[in-house]
């Protein structure tokens, strides 16, 4: 069912919605990022908001939870007309909400950063007098972390955190109030397919306890899986609502582009030739890697599968130089490479898209021009002055090929929309020329048009004959597009399985560290 | 998308990227009013050559603290490295280092800038390689420096003879302007073009705003910090040159809290100390506030205490505008 118009679907009728949100707008310099869109969050339901990158959803969210104001429009909460002013109000209000882009405090450990702002006082006196309760933080925290599913400690620094693990202290940070709406701006993003399943476990839970659940992704089929209804933005407007239940795939693509996509973006280049282009010995890291060996072929994507902490970002760092490695021999074209440095790799040849864009990919106050441009000055320089004329004309090539929405090439990346941020870091290392791209996570968060676009240039720089490494925890994903694929399971890897025989249980088998029987 | 910017539009961005317009401005408003204090007296050229010479001082500092700024650190060093420089000159030029004879200005010069360099390259070294932070490391400096320069001196200034040519490059002047301001422009030029146009200038702001995406980026960030802390004492060594020249005597007294002036001048001018932000220009003009006033301050007799109290707000102030106006963004 696909309504246009403002209004209520019939099913509906009866009840009344816990969260409403009247003709909010929102605009910023340049960006008219909320257009009067209407929404609405029923109790004991999962709602899902869905759209392009840079359809206005997480800035939605925002003034849901406080950290903007609305330039005009209305929400209520229970019938209750409601301005939160800032993030502890709305909490106060009982939204609580997981931001697309962490929040959490780097240099402090796990159960510090669950609690920040609301942390226990001990009772009596010293609590009065600001006495943090720190057994009482510890207790709850753990077993916070242990309903979300964590196996990392308490005591862990954030930042020694991956993205993953630190995606569930967001989750657990968010159940640690209580809460009448839960809004979850991508949780799913960072995480792989057993993160995934004990999230929904838990938002199953959430939703039989009455709490109103508000559900960003990108990624449709969790839309099927776990949503009732569905609302669609489109460039800041209201763009449909359905209920998912009697959805189609193609319906709600039709809603979010405005027009059908062919949604049929299999790889089907046959290029992978025998050159050897990366070859990897013995690579070693103590505690980390374990004898990685693998070569990569000139045309070759490759995928590395594996759970979340397999060593698969470890792996691609440690090639790129970023981590020290203990022991191991690179090869390109044949010729060993020292590769010490990211510098000494890029000069090699290689490229490499970081997980954790905010933190790795970009460097948040400068301009999209300057982010896509940083790795490649030495190609847009003569005599170390950087040719501008030249820099411009790259770095909007690629904004066009990937469409990235931003009002000029002179906004700074810290306010676009995250798949847009994510688009930018890939421009930065699309642009590089390498002969070894390795991505890790490259699709995360981006809406399915762009990533159509993103599969679309892998293949053109695969017929080119540059080899590709591929870290995905999006299983389609890494079946449609590699040539191959790498298992790995605690630092080794467990198994190679060829285009032609990989299937979902063979990843997974392997990917827990099970051997498989003979093919 | 971006092309479509309306010709207005994109004078008023510009003129809204000019972020110096505000430290510029204040500073007219600055000029005005001291000249309007004291009419007879301020825009005499011997005056005006007072406060070139002042503006050239902190500006020079200003230069190396701005680039060190940019990349997230701070040097405490300068103040102490001016003395120090200053009195090694006029050592080697008029008495030698234990016993050797003296040499003449322009190895002398070369020497004392080498050594200056040094010192911000061993402030580098220790920042990259041991990562210990900067503000421990040229406090360090500082002490070292300032007590260097008083044992070199015994605590006596060493007085250059006043027929001496080496006072012409703080003392003298071309077509009225003092040839230390010129030095400054010089410089300040080179280091902008730098900051600007080179591909080691985008290193440097990137290394600021992030340097763990910019060592992911293929940045060098240990050898982007080297020559931002190389340059810095660079430009101590040729204030303490500068300045010896213009008192006419190396002494160990000389540049006590300039370190703080030059820091004071480049967040006036719009340096965040967050890093990644920060211009020569704007520098340059914060250093020029800081001289004006000084110089303003001295011309209506107001004491020497009040002075600091009044060049302290100014700084508050300042700080405070800029973090609004950037919050507000
Ligand atoms: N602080 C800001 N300053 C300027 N523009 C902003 C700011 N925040 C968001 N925008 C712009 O508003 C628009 C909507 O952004 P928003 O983050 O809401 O998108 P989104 O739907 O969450 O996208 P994504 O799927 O990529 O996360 C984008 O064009 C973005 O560039
Ligand atoms: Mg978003």
């Amino acid at each position: 069912m696909i309504e246009n118009g403002v209004g209520n679907l019939d099913q509906n009728m009866n009840e009344v919605p816990m969260l409403t949100v009247k003709g909010v707008s929102k605009a910023f310099p340049g960006v008219q990022a909320l257009d009067k869109v209407n929404f609405e969050a029923f109790a004991g339901q999962v709602t899902a908001l869905l759209g392009e990158n840079g359809a206005g959803k997480s800035t939605l969210m925002k003034i849901l939870s406080g950290v903007y104001k609305a330039d005009e429009g209305d929400i209520s909460l229970n019938g209750v007309k409601i301005q939160p002013q800032n993030p502890h109000q709305a909490q106060d209000l009982g939204i609580s909400i997981i931001y697309q882009e962490f929040n959490l405090t780097p240099n402090q450990n796990v159960f510090t950063n669950i609690f920040l702002g609301r942390e226990p006082m001990i009772k009596g006196l010293l609590g009065k007098l600001g006495f943090v309760d720190s057994v009482h933080m510890r207790q709850y925290s753990n077993k916070l972390l242990s309903q979300v599913g964590a196996r990392f400690s308490n005591d862990r620094l954030v930042n020694n955190l991956s993205v993953a693990e630190q995606q569930m202290v967001e989750i657990a940070k968010a159940l640690s109030v209580k809460s009448k709406v839960i809004i979850m701006d991508e949780p799913t993003s960072a995480l792989g397919k057993e993160e995934v399943k004990v999230l929904f476990d838990i938002i199953q839970d959430l939703k039989s306890q009455g709490l109103a659940i508000i559900f960003i992704t990108h990624r449709l089929e969790e839309v099927f899986e776990i949503a009732d209804r569905a609302i669609v933005f489109r460039d800041g407007r209201w763009a449909g609502e359905v209920k998912v239940a009697e959805a189609t795939a193609e319906q709600i693509i039709g809603l979010m582009v405005g027009r059908a996509l062919d949604r049929s973006q299999v790889h089907e280049h046959v290029m992978a030739t025998q050159d050897v282009v990366l070859k990897v010995q013995n690579l070693n890291r103590k505690g980390v890697l374990h004898d990685i060996n693998f070569e990569l072929h000139r045309g070759e994507i490759l995928g590395l599968a594996g759970l979340v902490g397999a060593g698969r970002t470890e792996t691609a760092r440690a090639l790129f130089g970023a981590d020290r490695i203990d022991k191991g021999e690179i090869f390109i074209n044949g010729k060993q490479v020292e590769i010490v440095s990211p510098d000494s790799a890029v000069k090699a040849g290689l490229a490499l898209v970081p997980e954790g864009r905010q933190t790795q990919g970009l460097v948040l106050i400068q301009t999209v021009e300057r982010n896509i441009a940083l790795p490649n000055l030495d190609m847009l320089s003569h005599n170390a002055i950087v040719n501008q004329g030249k820099m411009r004309q790259v770095v909007q090539n690629y904004v066009t090929a990937l469409n990235i929405r931003t009002p000029s090439l002179e906004q700074r990346v810290l306010n676009l929309s995250g798949g847009n941020q994510q688009k930018v870091v890939l421009a930065k290392w699309l642009a590089s020329n390498p002969k070894v791209l390795i991505l890790d996570e490259p699709t995360r968060g981006i809406d399915v048009g762009a990533k159509a676009e993103v599969y679309e240039i892998m293949n053109e720089l695969v017929q080119q004959g540059i080899g590709v490494i591929m870290i995905s925890s999006e299983m389609p994903e890494i079946l449609a597009i590699s040539d191959r694929i790498l298992v790995m399971y605690e630092g080794r890897i467990m198994g190679e399985l060829t285009r032609a025989n990989a299937t979902q249980e063979r990843i997974m088998t392997l990917a827990s560290g099970k051997v498989l029987e003979a093919i | 998308m971006a092309e479509e910017i309306k010709p207005d539009r994109k004078v008023r961005r510009s003129l809204a990227q000019f972020r110096e317009l505000n430290v510029l401005l204040a500073f007219l408003l600055l000029f005005i009013f001291f000249y309007s204090q004291s009419p007879k007296v301020f825009l005499k050229p011997a005056n005006l050559a007072v406060i070139m010479r002042f503006i050239a001082t902190f500006g020079m500092l200003s230069i190396g603290e701005v680039l060190i700024i940019i990349t997230g650190g701070i040097d405490l060093s300068v103040g102490s490295l001016t003395a120090l420089t200053g009195v090694i000159v006029a050592t080697l030029m008029l008495k030698g280092f234990g016993g050797m004879p003296t040499i003449g200005m322009l190895p002398a010069i070369i020497i004392v800038l080498c050594i200056g360099t040094l010192f911000g390259l061993w402030h580098g070294f220790f920042v990259t390689k041991l990562r210990i932070p900067p503000f421990i490391i040229t406090l360090g400096t500082w002490l070292i420096a300032k007590g260097l320069a008083a044992l070199i001196t015994h605590g006596y200034p060493i007085v250059y003879p006043s027929e001496s040519s080496f006072l012409v490059l703080g003392q003298g002047s071309l077509f009225g302007i003092p040839i230390s301001f010129i030095i400054l422009v010089i410089f300040a030029s080179l280091v902008s073009i730098i900051l600007n146009r080179s591909r080691l200038g985008y290193r440097i702001y990137a290394v600021g705003g992030n340097a763990e995406a910019s060592r992911l980026s293929g940045v060098n960030v240990d050898r982007v910090k080297l020559f931002c802390y190389g340059t810095s004492g660079f430009m101590a060594a040729t204030t303490g040159i500068l300045l010896a020249s213009r008192l006419g005597q190396g002494t160990p007294t000389v540049g006590s809290a300039y370190e703080l002036w030059a820091i004071a001048g480049a967040v006036i001018g719009g340096t965040s100390l967050l890093g990644g932000e920060g211009t020569i220009l704007g520098a340059i003009l914060g250093a020029a506030i800081v001289g004006t006033m000084q110089n303003g301050m001295v011309l209506l007799n107001v004491s020497s205490y009040l002075q600091d109290v009044v060049l302290g707000t100014v700084l508050v102030v300042a700080v405070v505008y800029d973090t609004l106006r950037r919050r507000r963004k």
